[in-house]
């Protein structure tokens, strides 16, 4: 029978069947030799053998299209030891239906056509070699004479441990021409080759770190290599998670993936998603654009993994709560890409978005995006009703450093460099200041590895991480501050949980009286990107997260310019700090001078009539009352002046849209995944529901307003109809309508034009700066 | 005037008599016609109420939830300023405007400093009391940080109101000296004699007190600076030229020296003669008493003397007088500068003479002080330069 490819089924049968999982891991065990030829050629044959194999009323029918797909277990089963695809494949149950965990992630239709052509390419001549890095396939010769110059470039003082990913990786045609454009090589409207190569890299990367999660799996399979047990085989304290711990889904029976395409793709987009296929200790499954996972609107096609669990309340509580705080970690960097995370227990769906639209985004040097919706970070309760959250985050990033890496870890595998991305901010941003002075009451810290994908460092390493002791990062005595490790993580927030979080503590604390104490977060993020000169190759990049998530304390450690760097961005953001904190200072002293002066003509007066009307005018009995509400009357006005005008606010986004979007659809009511892990019943004494839950996770790509449709107009129009749409929904009178409506972001929020923002906001700083030391 | 010293004969001054009738004549043909628009006083109860209006309008803004604002006329730019002969440089009659706002960090400490200095300019007023600008900004040092903002607000708070300074209860304490011919009676009864010693009276502070003002002099010499000032006097050229007055401003004149060389040209109508350096800056002094400023436009009434003539240090007396060339400076480009904004101004163009003059200048880029002739003679200045000048009509 000739070769099947997936895409094919997928036309051809678009009812999704249930998978047979026992197929499925003979297949991946067993790889068949690639023989890829031209898609088109055979997409008939394909998807008439797979309507023959589904079984009539089925839902999915990925068992098949794994036997018969032939090409791309092989290519994605090269990337994980032969031990770990045997177990995974042999040791999976049998699929526990209907109550599942779907893990989706949905991706452009445009981005995985062109995705696929890239990895499916065929150089004549050359053999044959998939997108799947690390085949270990017969590389062409002038894909090896690339690879050559390649190799001088280490990483300074030592080289990347090898692992079975990393070295695959080095395998492949880092610069082969069959990435370029016209052979189809995966390029984003709009994106950067970098950016592009960054997207496409993040689906890979996610699925991994969730696969990692799936310890339970792992450990049950016996196949997980040491990159993930090390990971996975500690455990967990309750709701608190510490940083650095690690996140497992536990007892995951079942993990199931499926992958919706439209069918413009014709399929290409599995070549895409093989490497991280075999991996995944989970049942698979296929499902067409019809399946229950449904396309979304906006043509992303979504990619779903579905996990079956039967987990106790509390841990799967627990995993749920890790899994979203991943997922808030990964949309921060990458605003492109958005999760629909459903959870089903005892046939009761909890879906959860997590996506960014219509984001302001800060444009890394290191070529990364960061979410500056200052809601992503701090929680709105803790800033109160009439808080001043909604405004954007200021990231001032440091300079990018190369580390060092330390002989005793260093090795031969990955060949680059680590360079590392220090971004300092204060959130809430410091000129939304209300009626007090913002003090620095915390520390978060944020950690990224290459293609922004977020570094969990294993427990072990905690006591004696770089992180202990964060002084030798930032000097604090300069700012008359000290910060303690604040080891207790409350998992159930809707922000962006930090890796590491300290308190900080003014040791001037008594001097100023006048000082909120909640207090602003000082957010560091550092990014550790890997850098080979060429291309890098998904398998390079995990290799280099791997290593990065095993020696990054002593890395940073060893690098000295760590500090310098990381110095730098945290003076520019505390000096943003400083002087928005002065200027408010500076203003409420002014205020307090207008105000007495005012009192003192009052007062004064001999003139009935006047002294009559100010009192009116304000409401006032007398003139010490009078006094304080023209002191109110001028706080406000500061409130106001700060609020609205304010260049860095950000659209309020209704809760459907937001960054963290939960939209809970309850087919049986509406409880979520924590309430629905209520011991309650138990301690009721009733009997304690099984739990088969159904968790699902998309991936998204959001697409990029087409260029050469209009050079994006319509997506502009789109924007502006949603402006339009809010404006009109909030509708209200008066200037507090008209005050909403100042606070819309410019149409071009969610661009890199917001770097303009910026640039107004360092030159309002700079202006500040010159006034406050001119002087009075 | 008794114990008055003799002077030169009466021979010497026929050229002054001369300058001083056409003087008069011009004004009786209204040509130089003395500026009395901006002298009419304003009483205690119109500028209380005039705080009380800004007060209220504050309060109101307040009430209405809108940050209050200060509106103040541009002072200081020259497409605000119209010129006249008979004025000088004043004020046109819809200007720019600037805000001074209350919710903004860059104005906002402005704002509470107006509104502080109001609030004491309310107190005198109201208790008849008076405070010099210093007085004010010792009453708190630290918030006003110095004291030219304590000035400038001042200003603005006259030009905001409409009210001569004077009429707000504030002085200034006067820098400048009187000599020769001339008393008068102070507000308090004090009589002052600035005759018949050989160190110079200071100018009183409140020029609209003084009474009973009494000179026999044949013109006033306005000397640009202390040094030539205290020259003169130990030369006893106040003696020599009896009957005459000197004044000195020393630098660019204050208000009450500008003031009271209005008050004693408004009474007496002698020639005004100017002795400043043969630099921008001391053309620059000299238009000040003669057209006045644009900072204090608003007040161009009551400050400037567009009778005054200039008589030395010429540019061209540099080559006439073979004044060595080691004794001259060469100009600075901040001093080419200043020029250049010189001959563009409005006045330059009725002075076809100063016009020259300054061209002189511009040709030779070399600029001298008074001082450079004493390189003649030590009192050259005092025996020949000045003598013969007022002798002959050296003036223009």
């Amino acid at each position: 029978m000739p070769p099947m490819t997936i895409g094919d089924l997928r036309r051809k049968d678009p009812t999704p069947t249930p998978p047979d999982t026992k197929k499925t891991g003979r297949t991946i065990s067993q790889p068949s030799p690639p023989t890829h030829t031209h898609r088109d050629e055979d997409k008939g044959d394909r998807g008439a053998a797979t309507e023959a194999s589904i079984p009539p009323g089925s839902r999915a029918k990925p068992p098949a299209r794994f036997t018969d797909t032939g090409t791309w277990p092989d290519a994605g089963s090269a990337c994980l030891p032969t031990s770990l695809r045997t177990g995974t494949a042999t040791k999976r149950p049998t699929s526990r239906q209907p109550d599942s965990i779907d893990l989706n992630l949905l991706r452009p239709r445009r981005r995985q056509s062109s995705c696929c052509r890239t990895k499916r390419t065929k150089r004549p001549g050359a053999g044959t070699y998939l997108g799947a890095e690390g085949t270990g396939r017969q590389l062409p010769r002038e894909a090896r004479d690339h690879l050559e110059p390649a190799a001088p470039r280490g990483l300074g003082r030592g080289r990347v441990t090898p692992s079975p990913l990393g070295a695959m990786a080095t395998a492949a045609p880092l610069s082969c021409p069959s990435r370029s454009p016209a052979s189809g090589s995966l390029t984003f409207p709009g994106a950067s080759a970098t950016e592009s190569q960054r997207i496409q890299s993040a689906p890979a990367f996610i699925c991994e770190t969730l696969k990692a999660w799936s310890c339970g799996d792992a450990e049950r399979a016996g196949a997980m290599n040491d990159m993930w047990a090390g990971r996975t085989r500690t455990g967990r304290k309750g709701r608190r998670w510490r940083p650095g711990s690690p996140v497992r889904l536990a007892a995951l029976d079942e993990l199931e993936l499926s992958l919706l395409l439209p069918a413009s793709d014709g399929g290409d987009g599995y070549g895409q998603i093989q490497p991280m296929l075999p991996g995944l200790s989970a049942k698979l499954m296929w499902t067409s654009e019809e399946a229950s996972c449904p396309l979304d609107m906006s043509g992303r096609s979504p990619f779903q993994i579905i996990v079956e669990v039967d987990e106790k309340p509390g841990t799967l509580m627990t995993d749920c709560l890790a899994i979203k705080n991943f997922l808030r970690k990964v949309i921060i960097v990458h605003p492109k890409i958005g999760f629909h995370f459903n959870v089903k227990v005892n046939g009761t769906l909890s879906t959860e978005t997590f996506r960014v639209e219509n984001e302001p985004i800060f444009n890394l040097p290191n070529g990364m995006a960061l979410i500056v919706n200052d809601q992503l970070y701090v929680s709105r309760p803790e800033f109160g009703p009439t808080g001043f959250l909604g405004s954007r985050i200021h990231p001032v990033p440091g300079e990018p450093v190369t580390l060092s890496i330390p002989d005793d870890v260093a090795d031969l595998s990955l060949l680059g460099e680590l360079i590392l991305t220090p971004v300092a901010a204060l959130c809430p941003c410091p000129k939304a200041f209300s009626k007090q002075t913002k003090r620095i009451s915390s520390l978060s810290i944020f950690l990224y590895g290459p293609s922004g994908l977020p570094l969990i460092l294993p427990s072990q390493q905690q006591p004696a991480t770089v992180f202990t002791d964060i002084s030798c990062f930032i000097d604090w005595k300069k700012y008359h501050l000290y910060v303690a490790s604040n080891l207790d993580f409350n998992l159930d927030r809707d922000t962006v949980l930090p890796d590491m979080s300290y308190q900080v503590e003014s040791l001037e604390r008594h001097l100023s009286q006048n000082t909120d104490p909640q207090g602003q977060t000082l957010l560091l993020f550092l990014f550790v990107d890997f850098h080979s000169g060429f291309p890098v190759q998904h398998m390079e990049l995990w290799g280099a997260h791997t290593f990065l998530t095993a020696h990054l304390s002593a890395i940073l450690r060893e690098s000295h310019v760590v500090r310098d760097s990381v110095q730098m961005a945290v003076d520019q953001a505390l000096e943003q700090h400083h002087q928005a904190a002065k200027a408010h200072q500076k203003l409420q002293a002014a205020h307090a001078v207008a105000v007495e002066s005012i009192l003192n003509v009052v007062i004064g007066s001999t003139s009935n009539s006047f002294r009559k009307m100010c009192l009116q005018a304000l409401q006032a009995a007398d003139t010490r009352e009078l006094g304080t509400k023209l002191q109110r009357a001028f706080n406000e006005l500061t409130q106001h002046r700060f609020l609205h005008p304010c260049s860095c606010e950000v659209k309020q986004l209704p809760p459907e849209e937001s960054a963290v979007a939960q939209s809970r659809e309850d087919t049986l009511g509406s409880r979520s995944p924590e309430c629905l892990a209520d011991p309650a019943p138990e301690r009721r004494g009733m009997q304690k529901p099984k739990l088969v839950c159904n968790l699902s996770l998309n991936l998204r790509a959001l697409e990029l307003p087409d260029e050469k449709d209009n050079g994006g107009q319509g997506e502009i129009k789109r924007r502006r109809r949603c402006v339009e749409e809010t404006q009109a929904a909030q509708g209200s009178s008066g200037r507090k309508a008209g005050a909403e409506q100042r606070r819309e972001p410019p149409l071009d929020s969610a661009n890199p034009g917001s770097g303009q923002e910026d640039a107004l906001w360092l030159q309002e700083v700079a202006n500040l700066s010159e006034w406050l030391s001119a002087g009075p | 005037m008794a114990f008055a010293p003799m002077g030169p004969e009466a021979s010497f001054f026929e050229v002054l008599e001369q300058h001083r009738a056409s003087l008069l004549a011009a004004l009786r043909t209204g040509r130089e016609e003395s500026p009395r628009g901006g002298t009419r006083s304003i009483s205690n109860s119109e500028v209380l109420a005039s705080i009380e209006n800004i007060i209220q309008d504050i309060i109101t803004s307040l009430a209405r939830n809108e940050a209050p604002v200060f509106t103040i006329e541009n002072r200081s730019r020259w497409e605000n300023m119209k010129f006249e002969d008979s004025v000088g440089l004043q004020m046109v009659s819809h200007c720019t405007t600037r805000k001074v706002k209350s919710d903004s960090p860059k104005s906002a400490q402005n704002f509470a400093l107006i509104l502080k200095i109001l609030s004491m300019i309310y107190k005198l007023v109201q208790s008849d009391t008076y405070a010099t600008k210093r007085d004010i900004y010792y009453t708190d040092c630290q918030l006003f940080g110095n004291q030219t903002v304590v000035d400038n607000i001042i200003n603005d708070i006259s030009c905001m109101l409409k009210v001569p300074r004077r009429s707000l209860h504030i002085l200034s304490t006067s820098k400048g000296l009187i000599a020769g011919n001339l008393s008068y009676l102070e507000e308090d009864g004090t009589r002052v004699s600035c005759a018949g010693c050989s160190t110079a009276v200071a100018v009183p502070s409140n020029i609209q007190g003084l009474r009973n003002l009494i000179t026999d002099a044949k013109f006033l010499l306005i000397v640009e600076k202390d040094a030539t000032f205290q020259r003169l006097l130990d030369d006893n050229f106040c003696s020599k030229m009896s009957p005459c007055i000197m004044v000195t401003g020393k630098g660019v004149p204050d208000l009450n020296t500008r003031l009271f060389v209005k008050k004693l040209w408004e009474l007496f109508h002698i020639p005004l003669f100017t002795l400043v350096d043969a630099d921008p800056h001391g053309i620059e002094i000299m238009c000040i008493y003669k057209y006045g400023s644009m900072s204090m436009s608003f007040e161009a009434h009551n400050l400037t003397v567009p009778a005054i003539r200039w008589l030395g240090l010429l540019p061209s007396d540099i080559k006439r007088l073979n004044i060595p060339k080691n004794t001259l400076i060469p100009l600075t480009n901040r001093d080419q500068m200043k020029l250049d904004s010189i001959l563009k101004r409005p006045y330059v163009a009725g002075q076809p003479f100063w016009r020259k003059e300054m061209e002189i200048m511009a040709d030779t880029k070399m600029k001298a002080e008074i001082q450079a002739l004493t390189y003649i003679a030590s009192d050259y200045l005092s025996r020949v330069y000045l003598p013969n000048k007022l002798k002959f009509g050296g003036w223009i």
